[in-house]
């Protein structure tokens, strides 16, 4: 026994160091559903998605009876599905943003089963489809704008599927109505009624107003107004009166109806003792069939039908602690398209058949998550000292657990609610180590309007107080070795002011986008200032008031002791960047020490999913910098959870890096590739190897990068193989060897077969010795066509790279007099060209210096300072040494804009050992007219060094080459 | 919001009157007019503006020099009163009449420095659209002049004469001088 306990201990001692559950990486927690916007035909015989990857976007059509794919479309990466519905059992009409534009399409389902897609020449919109007219729906078509407004105004039409594709609108039947000042159209089938809002900007009110579907006038039947309690339409009761969800003269959000002729407020149709109601739907015969609200951070579906309510207990028991519910059902009711979500499950869409009684499982939302383990939150309630009950949601790492709290206040504060849905930024944190603590505080939505107003004007006290029974409540039950504050927007302020008032029981805080100065919210802007304004913001906030200050983190800052990070956006607009930048100056002044990320760009929140993904990367290693809390060493770790903490090091190293939101700082970059170096992250073995190579914040060393380029290119990484490849094709530092080239290159292409490497693979089998080279393969590798086919924007940017493979080509083949020509033809189609023989006039060479112009709007431009090819050393950013020159082609009109010509540009460097150094090899089209410039900076030239230029036309002929001898120790 | 973005179909008749001012570029704090005082006005643009008008005790022009994309700060002894900024010139055509006047306007205080917000101009691509905001980024304006002018700083009171109301410069001068000294 004891043999096998020492196994087992030693077996243990060898597992994850995460044991069950590992960090999860960010860039699959954070990104895009892979499957969404499902639906059922009518008669549930297929089940269409929208699917998005990296390669396409695109709408499968699947069979979900036997959970079989049956074919797609594929909308392109250019394009984005807005909407879609199916219009009956077998056709489909979608809403898709190509180029910013809202384009419609309408899809049919062959007998093969795949799906047959007209693009309509209508402009606007599918209001419905008409269940009660077989193949006609309901479209709004767009006119001309106004000349002095953007505005659009819209025919209504009751028009045949067929007569919609052909853009044949003769035998449709037009509905009269006045179409001024209406937004979107909506439609009500019930009572055949056509619905829209309209905005009164004096009364600062939205009117709410329907036809008949047969035309008519508008009759308004609902003022939305901020009237001091909530009352939102649902649907209409019966032909005089609406259903609406309201809390006037009642504590909860209430089901009510309300007549409106007489604008009177009917009976409560349901309320619910505890919660808010959500949403309600009723049927067609007006019956009432299910309302939904919030319970302990889930949506419930109460139903009304016997039968119903059945199904979704079974449903309920089948998915504890999530929430399930039904999205989508065939028009008989007996196939349905159920949803499943919650703290530990990111989504998973299962197919019920009422026939068989079953229940089988299509997908998950996200792919790279499915075989992943999360962190499920315990509901907990929290009696506060007041003897108000609140709850909270507790998180707790499933694996490895860093015995740290991390209280998390919500943003609002007011009207908004946690919930216990699956919250990326929960899981990000769990999955890390960390425990994570959310409180409904008063002032969240969900619990009726007493609860909710209780919160306002009580930043800084009762929603504090209600967090810190939370957290007192939570570390009775549990041991915490630390505790640390992390909030957004309120959250960021709450996540301060916390620290302020219990600075023993907080180690660290970390606050985003958060507001710091009261008083300042109240007096931003010009716009931001007036009456109107401050009365919008003490509905929060309280009333404008001096004491305020008492509870502004900025005239607190003195009793702040905890260390802090700050992040923030330059651009927002909510909580401006002022509230983090005073608290930033006051603090620093004092010493304090306070990490700093501020996102260019960047308002309330990210606007792309890489801010997510750095934001929760910085701030959990500020935490655990701050805490001196270790990460496990690489070894101990499996590959994914290996990946994942590298990945959170190399997002880090990238935003300092890269052209983003974040600012550059390259020494920061560096430190941050090393750490994820130490993890194997493979792309930034390379980087540092490239740091290496261009003796960037290191000193230059190519056996370095080289060595470094190989460890990479162990850890698979494509950069890797591509840029060796390219060494060894150029003999750049390593001796020039075509076999070791080849099989760089070809290991690159295979990896990932991106314009870069395919051209480069393309390069070597051009310009290769007999041995290796293959015309064939090169021509092929450079097609285009594949590109475009999935997306012009891809498209455009291989054109651009192709310049510099033609170029190299040109220079360096050693082609047949039709190779050469193929090559020739290839450039003339890519580019348009016209003519392929050129010649070089007007050359002026030397060193220019740019003349700003003295217009204003006009550019500058370069001029020539000195003829000559000794260039003198300048330290100005402004001066350059090349040449300028203008084309003359046979039969050039200096009139005609269609001439197109090429000509391919090499700059190479030679320096006093004898070494020689490609630097541009780049193919430049255009109309031949005006000068074409090549110039290359002065400043930048680190070393004694003479730089070729070579010159040649598509026709291979030499225009020109010319030497530049540079001394950087002679000169200014 | 009202702002009326216009394009000049005709050769207008420009406010001739106006004086064309440009920053002090010294951190050397001069001799004021008694009835004069410094303003301290932040312009932030995503595009080159060709000037700026704004009338007042004197009409005043600021020019292209001034108004280059990103953040520049204008800083500029003027006559004590009040001021409005009138027209934002985007290009040789394009202007923007900042017609709501209530908005658009400020005082200047003698012998302080007045801080009078950050003019945020932001313009499409084609010039079609534009949106213009004076923001109070009062903490932004200290870091500018403690940097560039600290001289003038030293001698000067400085003063929130923006939008609204704003007690952070007078809290800042309450703060302990002496601590922040030997912290920096």
């Amino acid at each position: 026994m004891k043999k096998i306990n020492l196994a087992i201990t030693l077996i243990c001692l060898m597992c994850s160091f995460w044991g069950n559950a590992e960090p999860i990486i960010a860039s699959k927690l954070y990104a895009t559903p892979d499957n969404s916007m499902l639906r059922l035909s009518p008669d549930g015989k297929f089940l269409t998605a929208y699917y998005r990857s990296d390669k396409g976007h695109y709408i499968n059509l699947i069979d979900p009876h036997r959970n079989k794919f049956l074919s797609r479309v594929d909308l392109g990466l250019d394009s984005k599905l807005d909407t879609y519905q199916w219009l009956n059992s077998s056709q489909l009409y979608f809403s898709v943003i190509y180029r910013n534009q809202r384009i419609s399409l309408i899809g049919s389902v062959n007998k093969n089963n795949d799906v047959d897609v007209k693009l309509m020449k209508s402009k606007g919109y599918l209001l419905d489809s008409l269940t009660g007219f077989e193949n006609q729906l309901l479209f709004a078509k767009r006119k001309k704008s106004r000349s002095d407004t953007r505005d659009y105004y819209y025919d209504l039409y009751r028009i045949n599927i067929v007569d919609l594709i052909n853009d044949d609108f003769s035998d449709a039947f037009k509905i009269k109505h006045d179409p001024k000042n209406v937004s979107n159209y909506f439609y009500d089938e019930q009572y055949k009624r056509i619905l829209t809002t309209e905005y009164k900007k004096k009364e600062k009110s939205i009117i709410v107003k329907y036809i008949p579907d047969t035309g008519g006038d508008w009759t308004n039947i609902f003022k939305i107004k901020d009237y001091g309690y909530k009352i939102e339409p649902v649907g209409f009761f019966d032909a005089n009166s609406l259903v609406v969800l309201t809390n006037k003269n009642s504590d909860k959000m209430v089901l009510r109806a309300y007549d409106f002729k007489s604008k009177i407020l009917g009976e409560v149709l349901y309320q619910h003792p505890e919660y808010d109601l959500k949403s309600a739907a009723f049927d067609d015969q007006g019956k009432l069939v299910y309302v939904t609200y919030l319970q302990h951070g889930l949506t419930k579906f109460l139903y009304f039908d016997s039968d119903d309510s059945q199904f979704i207990k079974r449903l309920n028991k089948s998915f504890e602690n999530k929430e399930a519910y039904v999205v989508d059902e065939s028009a008989d009711e007996r196939f349905k398209l159920i949803y499943v979500n919650g703290s530990d499950e990111p989504g998973e869409y299962f197919f019920y058949n009422q026939q068989k009684n079953s229940v089988n499982r299509l997908f998950v939302s996200h792919l790279d998550l499915e075989d992943k383990s999360f962190s499920p939150s315990q509901h907990l309630n929290v009696t506060t000292s007041d003897g108000t009950v609140i709850e909270a949601f507790l998180t707790m790492p499933v694996g490895y657990d860093y015995k740290t709290l991390l209280v998390m206040p919500h943003g609002g504060p007011i009207a908004v609610q946690e919930s216990d849905r699956f919250n990326k930024n929960v899981q990000y944190y769990a999955s890390r180590g960390f425990t994570v603590l959310r409180v409904n505080f008063r002032g969240s939505a969900g619990f009726g309007k007493a609860f909710q107003t209780q919160g306002v004007g009580e930043f800084g006290r009762l929603i504090e107080e209600d967090i810190t029974a939370a957290v007192n409540h939570v570390t009775e039950l549990h041991n915490f070795e630390n505790t640390c504050a992390i909030g957004s927007s309120y959250g960021g302020y709450s996540a301060v002011m916390l620290s302020i008032k219990h600075p023993e029981q907080y180690d660290c805080v970390v606050g985003s986008f958060g507001v710091y100065d009261l008083p300042l919210l109240f007096n931003a802007s010009n716009y931001r200032s007036g009456k109107e304004h401050r009365k919008r913001v003490s509905k929060t906030v309280g009333e404008y008031h001096d004491d305020l200050r008492l509870v502004s983190p900025i005239y607190l800052f003195e009793q702040l002791k905890t260390p802090l990070m700050l992040l923030a956006g330059r651009n927002d607009k909510v909580a401006d960047f002022e509230h983090t930048n005073r608290l930033h100056y006051l603090l620093k002044r004092q010493g304090h020490n306070v990490d700093t990320m501020f996102y260019d760009n960047t308002g309330h929140g990210h606007y792309n999913w890489f801010g997510n993904r750095h934001q929760s990367a910085i701030s959990s290693d500020y935490i655990l910098r701050t805490l001196g809390l270790k990460r496990p060493e690489p070894n101990n770790l499996t590959a994914a959870a290996k990946e994942a903490i590298a990945e959170d090091f190399a997002i880090i190293a990238d935003g300092y890096s890269f052209d983003n939101q974040v600012p550059d700082d390259k020494k920061k970059a560096l430190e941050y590739y090393h750490l994820a170096a130490e993890y194997n992250h493979p792309r930034s073995v390379f980087n540092i190897g490239a740091h290496y190579h261009r003796g960037d914040e290191l000193v230059k060393d190519l056996g370095k990068a080289v060595e470094l380029y190989k460890k990479s290119a162990k850890l698979e990484h494509q950069y890797a193989f591509t840029r060796l490849g390219r060494m060894y094709m150029e003999g750049e530092h390593v001796t020039k060897d075509w076999g070791k080239a080849h099989q760089y290159l070809e290991k690159a292409q295979l990896l990932d077969d991106n314009p870069r490497n395919n051209f480069r693979l393309a390069r070597f089998y051009c310009i290769a010795p007999d041995k290796y080279k293959n015309f064939d393969k090169c021509l092929e590798l450079m097609a285009l066509k594949p590109y475009l086919k999935q997306s012009e924007v891809k498209h455009k940017k291989a054109k651009k790279e192709l310049r510099e493979t033609i170029a190299w080509i040109l220079f360096e083949g050693q082609l047949t007099t039709n190779e050469q020509q193929k090559i020739t033809d290839m450039a003339i189609e890519v580019f348009e060209l016209t003519d392929t023989e050129t010649t070089i006039e007007n050359l002026r060479m030397g060193t220019f210096n740019y003349i700003e112009s003295s217009k204003f709007g006009t550019n500058g431009k370069y001029e020539l300072a000195h003829s000559g090819s000794a260039v003198s050393f300048t330290k100005k950013k402004s001066s350059r040494f090349g040449v300028a020159f203008e084309l003359d082609v046979p039969g050039f009109s200096v009139n005609d804009k269609a001439q197109q010509v090429a000509i391919a540009i090499r700059w190479s460097k030679t320096l006093p050992d004898g070494s020689k150094e490609p630097i541009d090899n780049e193919l430049y089209w255009g109309v031949p007219s005006g000068d074409w410039l090549f110039l290359k900076s002065i400043s930048t030239i680190e070393e004694k060094s003479t730089w070729t230029l070579e010159i040649y036309d598509m026709a291979k002929n030499k225009l020109y080459t010319q030497e530049f001898f540079i001394d950087p120790d002679n000169g200014e | 919001m009202r702002i009326l973005l216009a394009t000049l179909l005709l050769v207008s008749l420009c406010s001739c009157q106006s004086t064309k001012v440009t920053t002090i570029a010294k951190n050397e704090d001069k001799l004021l007019d008694p009835n004069s005082g410094f303003l301290l006005l932040g312009i932030e643009t995503n595009r080159n503006m060709k000037f700026i008008e704004i009338s007042g005790p004197t009409d005043i022009q600021l020019t292209a020099k001034d108004l280059k994309e990103g953040t520049n700060y204008l800083l500029i002894d003027l006559s004590a009163g009040n001021y409005a900024v009138e027209r934002v010139q985007l290009g040789n055509y394009r202007y923007i009449s900042l017609e709501d006047e209530e908005n658009w306007k400020f005082s200047v205080v003698p012998g302080q420095i007045n801080y009078v917000g950050h003019l945020e101009l932001n313009t499409s691509q084609n010039a079609f659209y534009s949106s213009a905001e004076l923001v109070n980024r009062s903490s932004e304006a200290l870091q500018f002049l403690e940097k560039e002018f600290s001289a003038i700083l030293t001698n000067r009171k400085l003063k929130y004469g923006g939008p609204g109301e704003d007690a952070f410069f007078d809290f800042i001068s309450t703060l302990s001088k002496d601590k922040y000294d030997e912290k920096n």
